[in-house]
């Protein structure tokens, strides 16, 4: 269902704590013209209020961090399926090294998680992450 | 040599009866370290030491009396006690000539732990062959425990530290890894941004920034897949070769800068091996085949396996077109942090082949190596077939 003006993702959540990250991704996120509505948060407990409160818009996507301080990635995702069962959008992890098969091993274990990719973000990311989401979406259409 | 030789033939043919047993026996006793003991099992008390226990832990004879039977129990040590009573009970069944041994610590009167190790065996027997008697000869070994004692504990100390030290780089290197990928968004975007309106020179300068940057986050992982290799168990399972490699090709196609690498995958096994093991032995094996290219000519990557029909084994070898190594280098670039070219020529960390080295040693394997110089060079390990 990619939407008439454009738009590969309708909405973006990115729910990473480091600043200059966020800022560099918005940046990136913009200039790809991909996105309608980027949603950032730095802190997974405030992503998680957003995601509670029905007349929030629901993210299409979203791009989770591993490592932050208060709630980490895991625990997010534990609370995430806690709350939300299956009724939520794919999760992709952002990995901070290439090679970490126990985070990798852990996140599988989460259904809700459908992929991951190796930071640091780049556009050629994004477009696949676009591709993937139209794929996923042209399919339950 | 020759004297000393007729003498002691003297001694065997005459027997101890050339002199008076008495006296010998006497001068044996006098002179052994140990203390040599007959023990009464049916009094329960010594009726006869070459040296008295006493005396050699340090109490005075009436110290010793005015313990009595009571002298084990109370100057053993009270974690050993138990063991000492096993031993004195096992003496009893002993058959003849059989020896039996018991290590226990007993205090000096001044206070210390002793170390004593018994040899102890039947005397004589009552005419049921109930054991009446038994002799032994007990030795302070308390140097050698202590030196034990301190190996050990100088063993745990030294792994200890090892583990600390693993763990000290995983951290390190994973927490580094989090401002290095910052660094490169931050100078991939400054490029995206502003790349138009900036000079070739301000171009050139941010390009070598981007490249320190990158290379510092690959050194990293180096690092951290290192610590893994070393310190984590090998976990064999059956491994099918051909989709692995051809996943660890697409993921370093995708990662800019983007390579022109050619690559021949052949049809590859399934082995026993470790699968996250493998992953990083292709990446390794791939990185060096790229940052080892001829200049100016794409590099072409063969990946394949020699079997044979008659064997489990299979040889695994990844070949490349590169600049190859002169076969005196070629035990040089195993070594930790060793790199034969400067820094500007490549980029390499100086551990990729170490770790390549080492996942071979814990599947059992080496890493054999086969170059030319100029015309490239071919890594080969072996594996066992699933």
């Amino acid at each position: 269902m990619t939407t008439t003006d454009g738009f590969q993702i309708e909405n973006l959540m990115m729910i990473d704590d480091s600043d200059i990250d966020q800022m560099i991704y918005h940046r990136i996120v913009t200039r790809s013209g991909m996105v309608r509505n980027l949603i950032q948060f730095m802190d997974a407990v405030e992503a998680l209020e957003y995601l509670s409160d029905a007349a929030n818009p629901k993210p299409d996507l979203i791009l989770l961090d591993i490592n932050m301080p208060r709630m980490d990635g895991f625990e997010f995702l534990e609370a995430a399926t806690d709350r939300f069962a299956q009724d939520l959008c794919p999760i992709v992890v952002m990995l901070t090294t290439s090679l970490n098969p126990k985070d990798e091993e852990r996140a599988k274990s989460f259904s809700i998680v459908h992929d991951f990719l190796n930071k640091p973000l780049t556009k050629q990311q994004l477009q696949k992450l676009g591709q993937m989401l139209s794929a996923a979406q042209a399919k339950t259409a | 040599m020759s004297n000393s030789q007729s003498i002691l033939d003297g001694i065997a043919a005459a027997g101890l009866s050339h002199w008076d047993a008495a006296p010998f026996l006497q001068k044996v006793t006098d002179i052994a370290p140990s203390i040599i003991y007959v023990f009464n099992q049916l009094t329960q008390s010594n009726e006869y030491s070459n040296h008295s226990l006493g005396a050699s832990l340090g109490y005075s004879t009436r110290d010793v009396q005015e313990m009595g039977d009571a002298l084990i129990p109370t100057i053993c040590h009270p974690d050993d006690l138990a063991g000492v009573v096993t031993h004195f009970e096992r003496i009893r069944s002993l058959q003849d000539g059989e020896v039996i041994t018991v290590e226990y610590r007993v205090r000096h009167q001044q206070g210390r732990w002793v170390w004593l190790l018994s040899y102890d065996t039947v005397f004589d027997r009552d005419p049921d062959g109930k054991v009446i008697r038994h002799i032994g000869a007990a030795s302070d070994i308390t140097a050698q425990k202590e030196a034990e004692e301190q190996a050990k504990s100088e063993a745990i100390r030294a792994q200890m530290t090892k583990d600390e030290l693993c763990a000290f780089s995983y951290a390190l290197s994973h927490d580094m890894k989090s401002p290095s990928n910052t660094l490169c968004l931050v100078l991939t975007e400054l490029l995206e941004a502003h790349g138009p309106t900036l000079d070739p020179d301000a171009t050139q300068l941010i390009e070598m920034a981007l490249s320190t940057a990158d290379g510092m986050g690959q050194m990293l992982d180096n690092v951290q897949n290192y610590t893994r290799v070393v310190n984590q168990d090998t976990n064999i399972e059956a491994v099918a070769l051909t989709p692995l490699v051809n996943k660890v090709i697409s993921d370093i196609q995708c990662k800019p800068p983007q390579q022109e690498a050619i690559f021949y995958v052949h049809d590859l096994p399934k082995v026993r091996a470790d699968p996250v093991q493998m992953v990083i032995l292709f990446q390794n094996l791939i990185a060096n085949a790229i940052a080892f290219a001829r200049p100016g000519q794409s590099p072409e990557i063969t990946i394949s396996a020699l079997h044979d029909p008659n064997d489990k084994q299979v040889t695994i070898c990844v070949a490349d077109n590169g600049i190859g190594i002169p076969a005196d280098q070629h035990e040089k670039i195993f070594t930790i942090f060793k790199r034969l070219n400067p820094r500007s020529q490549s980029n390499g960390s100086g551990l990729g082949l170490p770790i390549c080295r080492r996942i071979a040693t814990n599947h059992g394997s080496n890493i054999s190596l086969v170059s030319l110089p100029g015309q490239g060079s071919a890594f080969s390990m072996g594996l066992t077939k699933a």
